[in-house]
């Protein structure tokens, strides 16, 4: 099928694509956009999370054609400009959240979407939502520092 | 502008590569760009014993797209066999027609797009003679034998000392235990990944590499090339735990098959292919027997062990290594046993040996405890061994009774308060438990050449891997340190053996031994260019004594007068030298006078719902002596993850084979559970060691494994004394306390 | 590749059209488990249809009190009077899964979500539900995660929907649409026991399709309660759940459905804990009384018998924490 999507603001064609493949699968392999990763191919991990039509999604359970006509932004799209970051990725970069990085693309776009929807979450609605992004490294407390910091960031950069 | 210096080594900054891995441009191998490369895909076994009576490929030859499809009967022949263990199974993918484990590949299907592959894939039509699989250790126990090959050479199978069964008979009070612990996986977040691509009789590899250097050797042996002949990279690397410690069959299946196609390769494991063929933490069965006076003196410990083995080859678990180090006893045997069942072969998962050998002994030291009415700590602390208890030599440092001192201040631990199953805090059964670990320290001869150039800036290289340890950020600060320049100033190439060669990041050796070679590296330019300055008429340092000069920010200067000096950049300049540069080579001591080792000492309070028996892990003090710290945060994360990682294992991860034909039933993040974020309650990780120069150059030890030693016995010693029921398998699910 | 022809039908009509006329097809709702199988081979369905141009997401609140709720309505529901009068199903929507699957999951699909036995979800296991006829794999295998309740000699696997336990305490019913017009279905006759055609795993004649779920209004004196437990803190199929709805007068309870999960191939209705509270106080006695009705007729096996004491466990808890 010829898939017709917007990417990070951008609107793309692609041709000869399988109406079954994943979303993930169009972003990395076709689109030359490997930000989101691949770790689990089963919703599991949450490393490969994007914004469809602005709602947080694991692109591997999206099947490309369920995509057709539809907006993704993914986490090469969430600084507001070139050389820039968004207040949820310095809050990473600060606090020490990345170690090995291959959740953290992922992380970054689950932890954007809870800090948009709730400006001043407690910790346990932190655990409770970012319970789908699994991480290996870190054992979670720095990312729990990076949400923090960057809901307090945000909840600043509003004001 | 001024700066006021700080040293760089011990400081708080950012992780170099954190600023491309947070916008996701990081480069992790599956992502490295390769115009033309086609795609392989595995094709496993349906069965885990037996042998290919028939392979049809014809379907799938003729499917678009198809390039190539490789089976044990077309196959090129392997030039050579690697060296276990660097490549771990002693039988090289597609040899030939026997099957040994679930999953196995079969045959390999290249095509032009991955899509093209896997349908093809799916069109190669196996007969399959049915063999009689030995699914679990449970089924093989009864045949185990003492390993022998390469990996029994290469891990002891047994340690004496004294006369234990003596001992033990005489012995006032004995405890006596079996301890069984699961098959368990790294499950890395990144699943390996290969391209490969030819020029000629090159061969360039990009691959999820914990040790370039080593898996180039394997690569080159299984090819019958010259090691020069391959070029392997690993960029970063998503989660390694040991996964990526060993090469595996799909790293040799990649370069076969580009070999074959003529064109660059690209082979992804899928997640079930990283749960079933990149290796594991075997299964164990383990008896532990102590003998004691009544004041607590140990006079004999016994640990036996059996491990499930793959059916290609006898890899013993280490879990005996370690045990001899461990206290002050006199009488000690302890013997390593293995047993074949239809899985593949184990590998190096964070801690080899050392968590499960240390989960037995330090679960039956508790149990001595009580039985003795003793304070568990006391009762460590009675038999600590202040030198090493069989070679009588002494430590390079050992901080083990400052990392009780400090662990039980910041837990607030105190014995004998309550009895076993009496502690409650509203619903909860409340209960405490500690435990300590050790893990010998390792080394690996490496080399760094670091170079300060003309315009101020630095740049390191060596072969080192950054595995997400923070390898990058701490090789970057060595070499601030030793040159005397911000690490800002300081760039590093690495995860490449076109490199000096580095150590392998595995084996907790990456601080000791690479560190150690960039230090020596970036004091060496350091001491040039001290000494091109005060040879220098010209330099404000003309005359001074070598050891007067000091380099801060980029600055030589006196020490005594520290107006007075001159900068890297305008001492180079002057002499027309575009960089100084310098290789640093570390070489372990054959034989050394000193043990070296890492401990650690941990306290934990578990909380257990009494109706819902879930163990949730409420607070957690782990205390490590690592030597100097190099970076206090990545330490810290790093510290707390290995507590995380080895508690999923103490708590909720198992790999459950089918108990008719041993494939995996859990080869899925959705079934292989690890830890969530709501999983985790207070987790503090400190740090007792200091500059040690005895173990390495550098001052620093190793960190990524003993973090995880020593969690599951204090969590499995705090579940007893909250609920006084013994458990003495892991993981420790809600069902044993039902 | 293996391919299928995917289409979007404008309307309800031209659904269940397809959906009657070709037998390979199946709809795509969230898609977040028919991507997965349709990936592992589990099901190659020759036909999708996605139905994302029938609306189908509608809350419409009925004259009576009660609820309807579109079939594509998705689990990340954020709707305040839901939350308010049907605390139960948002509890059971909460504990289901992470909040990215939960954005892309729907009413419709969840209820009609595969089993997660593992023995299904991997092809190299012989599987009556996956290829009829073949045998089970999982009757002669580990069990430690199999169903209690309702097995049958071709499949012990459990339905792993939370939704659905809840919906079942609550007694709603499925609305479908097919060649014959609409339909319900009480959600109690939804799910059928595995029998000798475990493959069917709904009651869903030929042709038809899930339109929406309907809640009937909720009583005076309703209190509710869903109890999830499972072996990690969040994120992971129950091992054992429990939805109570108790209807009270003063202290007697009048009316009381409790439906378990993670124990039978569908929302295990306890009946017999049921009867053990109506008419009596709810109190420790009858507490007690209810969560050891609540597993007469288990068939546990060895490895799977920690089932029967977690689902007195959950039920006592559930019952315990109402008010």
């Amino acid at each position: 099928m010829r898939l017709t999507i917007q990417i990070n603001g951008e609107q793309h064609q692609v041709d000869d694509v399988w109406a079954g493949e994943s979303l993930l699968y169009v972003l990395r392999e076709r689109l030359g956009l490997p930000g989101s990763k691949n770790a689990c191919e089963q919703g599991e991990c949450g490393s490969c999370t994007v914004y469809l039509d602005g709602t947080a999604v694991c692109a591997c359970l999206v099947a490309a054609g369920q995509a057709q006509d539809r907006e993704v932004v993914t986490v090469e799209g969430l600084a507001p400009g070139a050389g820039e970051l968004h207040p949820v990725q310095e809050a990473f970069l600060a606090a020490g959240a990345v170690q090995c990085g291959f959740c953290t693309p992922g992380l970054v776009v689950a932890a954007h979407n809870l800090v948009r929807r709730n400006p001043e979450p407690s910790d346990a609605q932190i655990r409770e939502e970012l319970a789908g992004n699994l991480c290996r490294c870190t054992g979670y407390e720095k990312i729990m520092d990076a949400v923090r910091m960057a809901a307090a960031n945000t909840q600043e950069a509003g004001a | 502008m001024t700066r006021s210096w700080v040293e760089p080594i011990g400081a708080n900054i950012n992780r170099v590569e954190a600023l491309a891995k947070v916008t996701g441009r990081a480069v992790y191998t599956a992502d490295v760009p390769a115009q033309g490369a086609a795609h392989a895909v595995q094709v496993p076994s349906q069965i885990s014993a037996g042998r290919v009576r028939r392979i049809d490929t014809r379907e799938a030859e003729r499917a678009t797209g198809v390039l190539a499809v490789l089976t044990h009967q077309n196959v090129p022949r392997w030039r050579g066999q690697p060296a276990i263990p660097y490549y771990a199974e002693s039988r090289l993918p597609l040899s030939d027609d026997r099957i040994h484990f679930g999953n196995q590949c079969l045959a390999l299907v290249i095509a032009d797009t991955l899509h093209q592959a896997e349908y093809a894939a799916s069109l190669v039509l196996v007969d399959y003679q049915l063999g009689q699989p030995v699914p679990n250790l449970d089924a093989a126990r009864a045949d185990a034998y003492p390993p022998t090959g390469p990996y029994p050479d290469r891990f002891p199978t047994e340690h004496r000392r004294g006369d234990a069964v003596a001992a033990l008979r005489s012995a006032p009070v004995r405890v006596d235990r079996e301890y069984r612990t699961a098959t368990i996986s790294h499950a890395p977040m990144e699943p390996s990944s290969t391209l490969a691509s030819w020029d000629g009789d090159q061969l360039t590899l990009h691959d999820s590499s914990q040790g370039v250097f080593a898996h180039r050797e394997a690569v080159a042996t299984a090819f019958g090339l010259p090691v020069e002949s391959v070029r392997l990279i690993s960029s970063l690397i998503g989660g390694g735990f040991g996964n990526k410690s060993y090469t595996w069959g799909h790293t040799l299946l990649a370069a076969l098959a580009a070999r074959v196609v003529r064109r660059p390769v690209r082979l992804t494991l899928n997640r079930k292919e990283v749960f079933t063929g990149t290796g594991h933490m075997p299964a164990m069965i383990q008896r532990v027997r102590l003998g004691a006076r009544r004041d607590g003196t140990l006079t004999a410990i016994t640990h036996d062990t059996v491990n499930a083995t793959s059916p290609t080859d006898d890899r013993n678990e280490p879990a005996i290594q370690s045990t001899p180090a461990l206290y002050a006893v006199p009488n000690l045997a302890a013997r390593a046993q293995v047993a074949k069942v239809n899985i593949g072969t184990s590998g190096a998962m964070r801690t080899p040996g050392d968590t499960p050998g240390q989960f037995a002994v330090e679960c039956a030291m508790d149990e001595l405890a009580y039985e003795l009415g003793m304070d568990p700590l006391e009762l460590r602390r009675k038999n600590y061994a202040e030198r090493h208890p069989q070679s009588g030599k002494p430590f390079s440092g050992k901080r083990l009774l400052r990392c009780y001192e400090v662990g039980a201040a910041e837990f607030g631990w105190s014995w004998g308060e309550a009895e076993p199953g009496t502690l409650r805090d509203g619903n909860d059964l409340v209960g405490y438990g500690m435990a300590s670990g050790i893990r010998a320290e390792h080394s690996a001869p490496a080399a760094a050449r670091v170079e300060i150039s003309s315009d101020g800036t630095a740049e390191v290289r060596t072969g080192t891997q950054e595995i997400g340890g923070g390898t990058l950020t701490t090789m970057v600060q060595v070499a601030a340190s030793g040159l005397g320049v911000s690490p800002d100033r300081v760039s590093i190439k690495a995860g490449d053996t076109d490199l000096p060669q580095g150590a392998p990041t595995f084996g907790s050796m990456t601080s000791g031994s690479t560190g150690s070679a960039v230090h020596l590296g970036a004091r060496r330019v350091r001491v040039a260019a001290i000494r091109l300055a005060i040879r220098d008429t010209q330099s404000p340092l003309h005359g001074a004594e070598e050891d007067a000069v000091d380099v801060r920010d980029g600055r030589l200067l006196l020490r005594a007068d520290p107006s007075r000096g001159e900068t890297y950049v305008d001492l180079l300049d002057r002499h027309g030298i575009g960089a100084l540069r310098r290789v640093g080579e570390y070489q372990p001591e054959e034989e050394s006078a000193v043990e070296r080792a890492t401990f650690g000492a941990h306290f934990v309070e578990v909380r257990i719902d009494r109706q819902l028996s879930r163990v949730r892990v409420a607070r957690h003090v782990g205390v490590f002596d690592c030597g100097r710290v190099l970076n206090e945060k990545t330490a810290t994360n790093q510290a707390r993850g290995g507590m995380i990682f080895a508690m999923g294992g103490a708590l909720m991860e198992q790999l459950v084979p089918d108990p008719v034909s041993g494939r995996l039933i859990t080869p899925a993040l959705t079934d292989y559970h690890v830890p969530v974020h709501a999983d985790i309650g207070d987790v503090r990780a400190l740090f007792v060691g200091e500059h040690e120069p005895e173990a390495h150059p550098v001052g620093a030890k190793g960190l990524g494994e003993i973090c995880s030693i020593g969690i599951a016995p204090a969590i499995a010693n705090a579940v007893f004394h909250a609920t006084g029921k013994r458990v003495r398998e892991l993981p420790i699910t809600p069902e044993k306390l039902l | 590749m293996r391919t299928f022809q995917l289409d979007r039908p404008g309307d309800l009509a031209e659904a269940v059209r397809i959906l009657a006329e070709d037998e390979g097809a199946r709809v795509i709702a969230g898609g977040t488990d028919l991507v997965t199988l349709m990936r592992d081979g589990i099901q190659q369905p020759s036909r999708v249809l996605d139905l994302r141009d029938l609306g189908l997401t509608e809350i419409e609140w009925q004259p009576d009190g009660g609820v309807r709720i579109g079939a594509l309505c998705p689990n990340a529901v954020d709707d305040r009077r839901l939350a308010a009068e049907y605390p139960l199903v948002v509890a059971a929507l909460r504990a289901g899964a992470s909040p990215q699957i939960r954005n892309m999951a729907t009413f419709g699909g969840n209820i009609l979500q595969q089993t997660r036995c593992a023995y299904y979800r991997l092809p190299e296991f012989a599987c009556n539900r996956r290829d009829p006829g073949t045998g089970c794999a999982a009757l002669r295998g580990d069990s430690a995660k199999q169903a209690i309740f309702g097995v049958s000699d071709t499949c012990n696997a459990v339905h792993p929907s939370d939704l659905a336990v809840a919906l079942s305490a609550l007694e709603a019913e499925v609305l479908v649409h097919g060649p014959a017009g609409a339909r319900r279905i009480p959600i109690r006759e939804f799910h059928p026991l595995p029998g000798d055609t475990p493959h069917r795993v709904s009651a869903l004649r030929d042709g038809e399709l899930v339109t929406g779920i309907e809640l009937p209004a909720a009583g005076r004196g309703r209190v509710s309660n869903y109890v999830k437990f499972r072996d990690r803190a969040s994120f992971a199929f129950a091992l054992a759940s429990a939805a109570v709805v108790i209807e009270r007068a003063g202290t007697v309870v009048l009316g009381a459905r409790i439906a378990l999960g993670g124990v039978a191939p569908k929302p295990w209705r306890a009946e017999h804990a049921e009867r053990a509270l109506v008419g009596n106080r709810l109190d420790e006695d009858s507490i007690a009384a209810a969560s050891a009705a609540a597993v007469r007729g288990a068939t546990p096996r060895k490895d799977n018998e920690y089932k029967v004491e977690l689902v007195r466990r959950v039920v006592r808890r559930a019952l315990s924490e109402l008010e």
